[in-house]
Protein backbone atom coordinates (compact mmCIF):
# COMPACT_ATOMS: atom_id res chain seq x y z
CA UNK A 1 0.00 0.00 0.00
CA UNK A 2 1.61 3.23 -0.74
CA UNK A 3 2.36 6.11 1.87
CA UNK A 4 1.32 9.45 1.76
CA UNK A 5 2.53 12.71 2.99
CA UNK A 6 0.41 15.44 4.15
CA UNK A 7 1.89 18.58 2.73
CA UNK A 8 -0.07 21.70 3.70
CA UNK A 9 -3.13 19.69 3.69
CA UNK A 10 -2.42 18.15 0.35
CA UNK A 11 -2.31 14.55 0.14
CA UNK A 12 1.36 13.65 -1.53
CA UNK A 13 2.31 10.12 -2.43
CA UNK A 14 5.85 9.03 -2.11
CA UNK A 15 8.14 8.72 -4.34
CA UNK A 16 10.31 5.37 -4.94
CA UNK A 17 13.05 6.18 -3.38
CA UNK A 18 11.17 7.72 -0.22
CA UNK A 19 9.16 4.31 -0.03
CA UNK A 20 12.83 2.44 -0.14
CA UNK A 21 14.18 4.69 2.28
CA UNK A 22 10.88 4.16 4.84
CA UNK A 23 11.42 0.70 4.51
CA UNK A 24 15.24 0.51 5.43
CA UNK A 25 14.22 3.25 8.46
CA UNK A 26 11.30 0.63 9.89
CA UNK A 27 13.44 -2.25 9.31
CA UNK A 28 16.55 -0.63 11.79
CA UNK A 29 13.76 0.52 14.16
CA UNK A 30 12.03 -3.14 14.18
CA UNK A 31 15.46 -4.75 14.52
CA UNK A 32 16.50 -2.54 17.45
CA UNK A 33 13.13 -3.39 19.47
CA UNK A 34 14.64 -6.36 21.10
CA UNK A 35 17.44 -3.70 22.43
CA UNK A 36 15.03 -0.79 23.48
CA UNK A 37 12.66 -3.45 24.98
CA UNK A 38 15.47 -4.81 27.27
CA UNK A 39 16.36 -1.35 28.15
CA UNK A 40 12.58 -0.63 29.60
CA UNK A 41 12.79 -4.05 31.39
CA UNK A 42 16.36 -2.74 33.46
CA UNK A 43 14.53 0.71 34.15
CA UNK A 44 12.07 -1.14 35.93
CA UNK A 45 14.32 -4.28 37.84
CA UNK A 46 16.41 -0.92 38.66
CA UNK A 47 12.89 0.82 40.11
CA UNK A 48 12.44 -2.86 42.03
CA UNK A 49 16.05 -3.42 42.98
CA UNK A 50 15.63 0.50 44.82
CA UNK A 51 12.69 -0.64 46.71
CA UNK A 52 14.40 -3.33 48.81
CA UNK A 53 17.60 -1.69 48.50
CA UNK A 54 17.28 -0.22 52.49
CA UNK A 55 17.44 -4.36 53.15
CA UNK A 56 20.42 -4.66 51.59
CA UNK A 57 22.27 -1.92 53.69
CA UNK A 58 25.16 -2.97 56.33
CA UNK A 59 23.87 -1.15 58.97
CA UNK A 60 20.36 -2.96 58.94
CA UNK A 61 21.62 -6.16 59.48
CA UNK A 62 18.56 -8.89 58.32
CA UNK A 63 18.13 -9.60 54.86
CA UNK A 64 16.57 -13.39 54.05
CA UNK A 65 17.90 -15.42 51.46
CA UNK A 66 14.47 -15.45 49.86
CA UNK A 67 15.36 -11.64 49.47
CA UNK A 68 18.90 -12.04 48.76
CA UNK A 69 17.87 -14.36 45.68
CA UNK A 70 14.65 -12.59 44.41
CA UNK A 71 17.43 -9.35 44.32
CA UNK A 72 20.12 -11.88 42.37
CA UNK A 73 17.41 -12.75 39.87
CA UNK A 74 16.57 -9.13 39.14
CA UNK A 75 20.18 -8.37 38.52
CA UNK A 76 20.45 -11.60 36.05
CA UNK A 77 17.60 -10.18 33.77
CA UNK A 78 19.09 -9.02 31.21
CA UNK A 79 21.87 -12.14 30.83
CA UNK A 80 18.66 -14.73 30.55
CA UNK A 81 15.94 -12.58 29.08
CA UNK A 82 17.72 -12.40 25.86
CA UNK A 83 14.73 -12.72 23.26
CA UNK A 84 11.83 -10.22 22.51
CA UNK A 85 9.54 -13.09 23.43
CA UNK A 86 11.26 -13.94 26.59
CA UNK A 87 11.36 -9.64 27.46
CA UNK A 88 8.22 -8.94 26.24
CA UNK A 89 6.76 -11.81 28.80
CA UNK A 90 8.63 -9.96 31.53
CA UNK A 91 6.82 -6.73 30.87
CA UNK A 92 3.41 -8.22 30.08
CA UNK A 93 0.58 -5.97 31.50
CA UNK A 94 -3.11 -6.70 32.42
CA UNK A 95 -5.62 -4.10 31.05
CA UNK A 96 -5.11 -1.32 33.85
CA UNK A 97 -1.22 -1.58 33.13
CA UNK A 98 0.29 -3.33 35.89
CA UNK A 99 2.94 -5.92 35.50
CA UNK A 100 1.84 -9.08 35.57
CA UNK A 101 4.99 -11.26 35.68
CA UNK A 102 5.86 -12.88 38.88
CA UNK A 103 9.36 -11.81 38.57
CA UNK A 104 8.12 -8.66 39.63
CA UNK A 105 6.72 -9.78 42.75
CA UNK A 106 8.58 -8.82 45.98
CA UNK A 107 9.29 -11.68 48.62
CA UNK A 108 7.44 -11.16 51.50
CA UNK B 1 -33.58 73.88 14.76
CA UNK B 2 -32.97 70.43 13.62
CA UNK B 3 -31.17 69.47 10.81
CA UNK B 4 -31.85 65.54 9.13
CA UNK B 5 -28.94 66.30 6.58
CA UNK B 6 -25.32 67.48 6.49
CA UNK B 7 -24.33 68.89 2.92
CA UNK B 8 -21.33 67.58 1.42
CA UNK B 9 -18.64 69.41 2.81
CA UNK B 10 -20.42 70.72 5.91
CA UNK B 11 -18.11 68.76 8.06
CA UNK B 12 -14.36 69.18 7.55
CA UNK B 13 -11.78 67.04 8.30
CA UNK B 14 -11.70 66.22 12.31
CA UNK B 15 -13.97 68.73 12.75
CA UNK B 16 -15.27 66.47 15.61
CA UNK B 17 -12.66 65.26 17.39
CA UNK B 18 -11.86 64.28 20.83
CA UNK B 19 -11.94 67.68 22.54
CA UNK B 20 -15.66 67.99 21.23
CA UNK B 21 -16.82 64.56 21.52
CA UNK B 22 -17.47 64.18 25.33
CA UNK B 23 -16.53 60.59 26.90
CA UNK B 24 -19.27 58.46 26.57
CA UNK B 25 -21.24 60.57 23.88
CA UNK B 26 -21.75 57.58 21.99
CA UNK B 27 -22.27 54.65 24.41
CA UNK B 28 -23.57 51.44 24.34
CA UNK B 29 -27.03 52.91 24.11
CA UNK B 30 -25.84 53.76 20.32
CA UNK B 31 -24.27 50.84 19.85
CA UNK B 32 -27.41 48.58 20.96
CA UNK B 33 -30.08 50.65 19.22
CA UNK B 34 -28.89 50.54 15.77
CA UNK B 35 -27.92 53.36 15.17
CA UNK B 36 -24.54 52.58 14.81
CA UNK B 37 -24.64 49.67 12.75
CA UNK B 38 -22.81 47.54 9.33
CA UNK B 39 -23.96 50.36 7.01
CA UNK B 40 -21.74 53.10 9.25
CA UNK B 41 -19.00 50.22 10.04
CA UNK B 42 -17.74 48.50 7.11
CA UNK B 43 -15.94 44.87 7.81
CA UNK B 44 -12.90 46.14 6.43
CA UNK B 45 -12.70 48.77 9.16
CA UNK B 46 -13.42 46.50 11.88
CA UNK B 47 -10.32 43.76 10.36
CA UNK B 48 -8.00 46.75 10.23
CA UNK B 49 -8.97 47.48 13.85
CA UNK B 50 -8.31 44.02 14.84
CA UNK B 51 -5.07 43.54 12.83
CA UNK B 52 -3.22 46.79 13.96
CA UNK B 53 -1.85 47.02 17.55
CA UNK B 54 -3.26 43.53 18.49
CA UNK B 55 -0.63 40.50 19.55
CA UNK B 56 -1.57 37.44 18.59
CA UNK B 57 -1.54 33.97 16.97
CA UNK B 58 -2.80 33.99 13.69
CA UNK B 59 -3.70 30.61 12.49
CA UNK B 60 -1.86 29.91 9.25
CA UNK B 61 -2.69 26.23 8.44
CA UNK B 62 -4.65 23.16 10.52
CA UNK B 63 -4.41 19.87 9.63
CA UNK B 64 -6.83 17.38 10.50
CA UNK B 65 -5.62 13.42 9.83
CA UNK B 66 -8.23 11.52 8.67
CA UNK B 67 -7.53 8.00 7.44
CA UNK B 68 -3.79 6.55 6.86
CA UNK B 69 -1.32 9.36 6.58
CA UNK B 70 2.35 8.71 7.16
CA UNK B 71 3.93 12.17 7.96
CA UNK B 72 2.36 15.68 8.15
CA UNK B 73 4.35 18.64 6.91
CA UNK B 74 4.06 22.87 6.81
CA UNK B 75 6.49 23.71 3.60
CA UNK B 76 6.58 27.50 3.25
CA UNK B 77 5.52 28.44 -0.04
CA UNK B 78 2.23 26.91 -0.62
CA UNK B 79 -1.00 26.27 0.41
CA UNK B 80 -0.93 29.82 2.30
CA UNK B 81 1.32 28.28 4.25
CA UNK B 82 4.16 30.44 5.35
CA UNK B 83 7.25 29.09 7.42
CA UNK B 84 9.49 32.23 6.56
CA UNK B 85 10.50 35.94 8.07
CA UNK B 86 6.31 36.28 8.30
CA UNK B 87 6.78 35.33 11.88
CA UNK B 88 9.46 35.72 14.44
CA UNK B 89 8.03 32.67 16.24
CA UNK B 90 6.14 29.77 15.30
CA UNK B 91 3.71 27.93 17.55
CA UNK B 92 2.19 24.24 16.50
CA UNK B 93 -0.32 22.29 18.54
CA UNK B 94 -0.97 18.47 17.92
CA UNK B 95 -4.20 17.52 19.55
CA UNK B 96 -5.19 14.03 19.98
CA UNK B 97 -2.18 12.33 18.19
CA UNK B 98 -2.98 8.38 17.64
CA UNK B 99 -0.47 5.99 16.02
CA UNK B 100 -1.59 3.24 14.12
CA UNK B 101 1.22 1.13 15.18
CA UNK B 102 1.31 0.56 19.15
CA UNK B 103 4.10 2.04 21.26
CA UNK B 104 5.57 4.40 18.52
CA UNK B 105 7.63 7.41 18.78
CA UNK B 106 6.72 10.84 17.24
CA UNK B 107 9.15 12.36 15.53
CA UNK B 108 10.04 15.75 13.85
CA UNK B 109 12.65 16.92 11.11
CA UNK B 110 13.15 20.34 9.64
CA UNK B 111 14.56 21.41 6.16
CA UNK B 112 16.22 23.93 4.65
CA UNK B 113 15.28 23.01 1.23
CA UNK B 114 13.41 25.25 -1.64
CA UNK B 115 13.39 22.27 -3.91
CA UNK B 116 14.02 18.28 -4.40
CA UNK B 117 13.19 19.00 -0.55
CA UNK B 118 14.45 16.45 2.34
CA UNK B 119 13.94 16.31 5.77
CA UNK B 120 17.49 15.62 6.70
CA UNK B 121 18.85 18.80 8.95
CA UNK B 122 21.12 17.39 11.27
CA UNK B 123 19.87 18.68 14.88
CA UNK B 124 20.48 18.09 18.75
CA UNK B 125 17.93 17.53 21.31
CA UNK B 126 17.89 17.41 25.59
CA UNK B 127 14.67 16.28 26.74
CA UNK B 128 13.88 16.53 30.45
CA UNK B 129 10.54 14.98 31.58
CA UNK B 130 8.80 12.35 34.02
CA UNK B 131 7.05 9.18 33.90
CA UNK B 132 4.69 8.80 36.15
CA UNK B 133 3.25 4.71 37.36
CA UNK B 134 0.35 5.00 39.84
CA UNK B 135 1.70 6.97 42.91
CA UNK B 136 5.68 6.81 42.01
CA UNK B 137 7.31 8.93 39.38
CA UNK B 138 10.94 9.19 37.65
CA UNK B 139 13.01 11.08 35.75
CA UNK B 140 13.28 10.20 32.10
CA UNK B 141 15.91 12.58 30.85
CA UNK B 142 17.32 12.17 27.46
CA UNK B 143 20.25 13.33 24.76
CA UNK B 144 19.97 13.13 20.75
CA UNK B 145 22.90 14.11 18.72
CA UNK B 146 23.35 14.64 14.77
CA UNK B 147 19.60 13.05 14.23
CA UNK B 148 17.58 14.57 11.56
CA UNK B 149 14.60 13.03 13.34
CA UNK B 150 14.17 13.53 17.01
CA UNK B 151 11.56 12.16 19.34
CA UNK B 152 9.36 14.55 20.81
CA UNK B 153 6.47 11.98 22.06
CA UNK B 154 8.04 8.69 23.05
CA UNK B 155 5.86 5.10 24.03
CA UNK B 156 2.64 6.63 22.59
CA UNK B 157 -0.31 3.89 22.28
CA UNK B 158 -2.78 2.76 19.50
CA UNK B 159 -5.33 1.58 21.45
CA UNK B 160 -8.23 3.54 22.88
CA UNK B 161 -7.25 4.13 26.43
CA UNK B 162 -4.10 5.73 25.03
CA UNK B 163 -4.13 9.38 24.41
CA UNK B 164 -1.45 12.08 23.09
CA UNK B 165 -1.02 15.58 22.48
CA UNK B 166 1.78 18.04 22.11
CA UNK B 167 2.62 21.96 21.17
CA UNK B 168 5.87 23.53 20.78
CA UNK B 169 7.43 26.99 19.38
CA UNK B 170 9.89 27.29 16.58
CA UNK B 171 11.92 30.49 16.86
CA UNK B 172 13.21 32.53 14.07
CA UNK B 173 13.07 28.90 11.35
CA UNK B 174 14.21 31.76 8.58
CA UNK B 175 16.17 34.58 10.15
CA UNK B 176 19.32 35.51 8.62
CA UNK B 177 22.40 35.04 10.72
CA UNK B 178 24.75 32.83 11.81
CA UNK B 179 23.08 31.36 14.74
CA UNK B 180 21.76 28.18 15.74
CA UNK B 181 18.05 28.19 15.48
CA UNK B 182 15.84 26.45 18.69
CA UNK B 183 12.72 25.04 18.64
CA UNK B 184 10.75 23.30 22.16
CA UNK B 185 8.32 20.90 22.34
CA UNK B 186 6.14 19.91 25.36
CA UNK B 187 4.37 16.24 24.83
CA UNK B 188 2.11 14.88 26.74
CA UNK B 189 1.09 10.99 26.90
CA UNK B 190 -1.61 8.89 28.29
CA UNK B 191 -0.62 5.46 28.59
CA UNK B 192 -2.23 3.13 30.35
CA UNK B 193 -4.45 3.35 33.72
CA UNK B 194 -2.84 6.28 36.23
CA UNK B 195 0.58 5.84 33.86
CA UNK B 196 1.40 8.91 31.89
CA UNK B 197 4.65 10.49 30.72
CA UNK B 198 5.53 14.14 29.73
CA UNK B 199 8.62 15.65 28.36
CA UNK B 200 10.48 19.04 27.39
CA UNK B 201 12.56 18.88 24.59
CA UNK B 202 14.87 21.52 23.17
CA UNK B 203 15.69 20.82 19.90
CA UNK B 204 19.07 22.87 18.58
CA UNK B 205 18.73 23.42 14.51
CA UNK B 206 21.45 24.36 12.57
CA UNK B 207 21.90 28.16 11.46
CA UNK B 208 20.55 27.94 7.90
CA UNK B 209 16.88 29.23 6.62
CA UNK B 210 14.75 26.68 7.72
CA UNK B 211 11.52 26.32 5.48
CA UNK B 212 9.56 23.54 6.76
CA UNK B 213 9.21 21.44 9.40
CA UNK B 214 7.75 17.35 9.53
CA UNK B 215 6.16 15.10 12.10
CA UNK B 216 6.20 11.27 11.58
CA UNK B 217 6.61 8.26 13.77
CA UNK B 218 9.58 5.81 13.97
CA UNK B 219 7.48 2.58 12.35
CA UNK B 220 4.24 3.41 11.28
CA UNK B 221 1.56 5.98 10.31
CA UNK B 222 -1.11 8.83 11.78
CA UNK B 223 -4.32 7.01 12.78
CA UNK B 224 -5.54 10.41 13.95
CA UNK B 225 -5.15 13.97 15.22
CA UNK B 226 -4.89 17.53 14.56
CA UNK B 227 -1.96 19.36 14.01
CA UNK B 228 -2.27 23.28 13.65
CA UNK B 229 0.46 25.70 12.71
CA UNK B 230 -0.04 29.66 13.90
CA UNK B 231 2.65 32.89 13.55
CA UNK B 232 2.98 34.43 16.76
CA UNK B 233 2.22 37.83 15.53
CA UNK B 234 3.76 41.20 17.02
CA UNK B 235 1.43 44.47 17.73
Amino acid sequence: MPRYHNINGIMVQFTAEEETARDAEIKAWEDGKLARKQAEMRIIRDRYLAKTDYLALSDTATISDNMKNWRQSLRDLPANENTLEKVQAILATDENGKLTNSVWTIPS
Amino acid sequence: MSKTTIPTGGITADAINGTLLADDAINSEHYTDGSIDTAHVADSQITAAKTSGVAGYVLIKAITISGTTASVTFQNGSSDVVFDTTYDTYFITGNDIVADNDDDNLRVSFTDDTSSISYDLSCSRSTNGVIRDGSSISAEDQVSESSAAQTIMGGCGANGSESSSFYGYVMNPAASGSRERFAQFQAMIKMHDNKNRNHNHVIIIPNVVVTGVRFNWNSGSFAQGTIKLYGLKNA
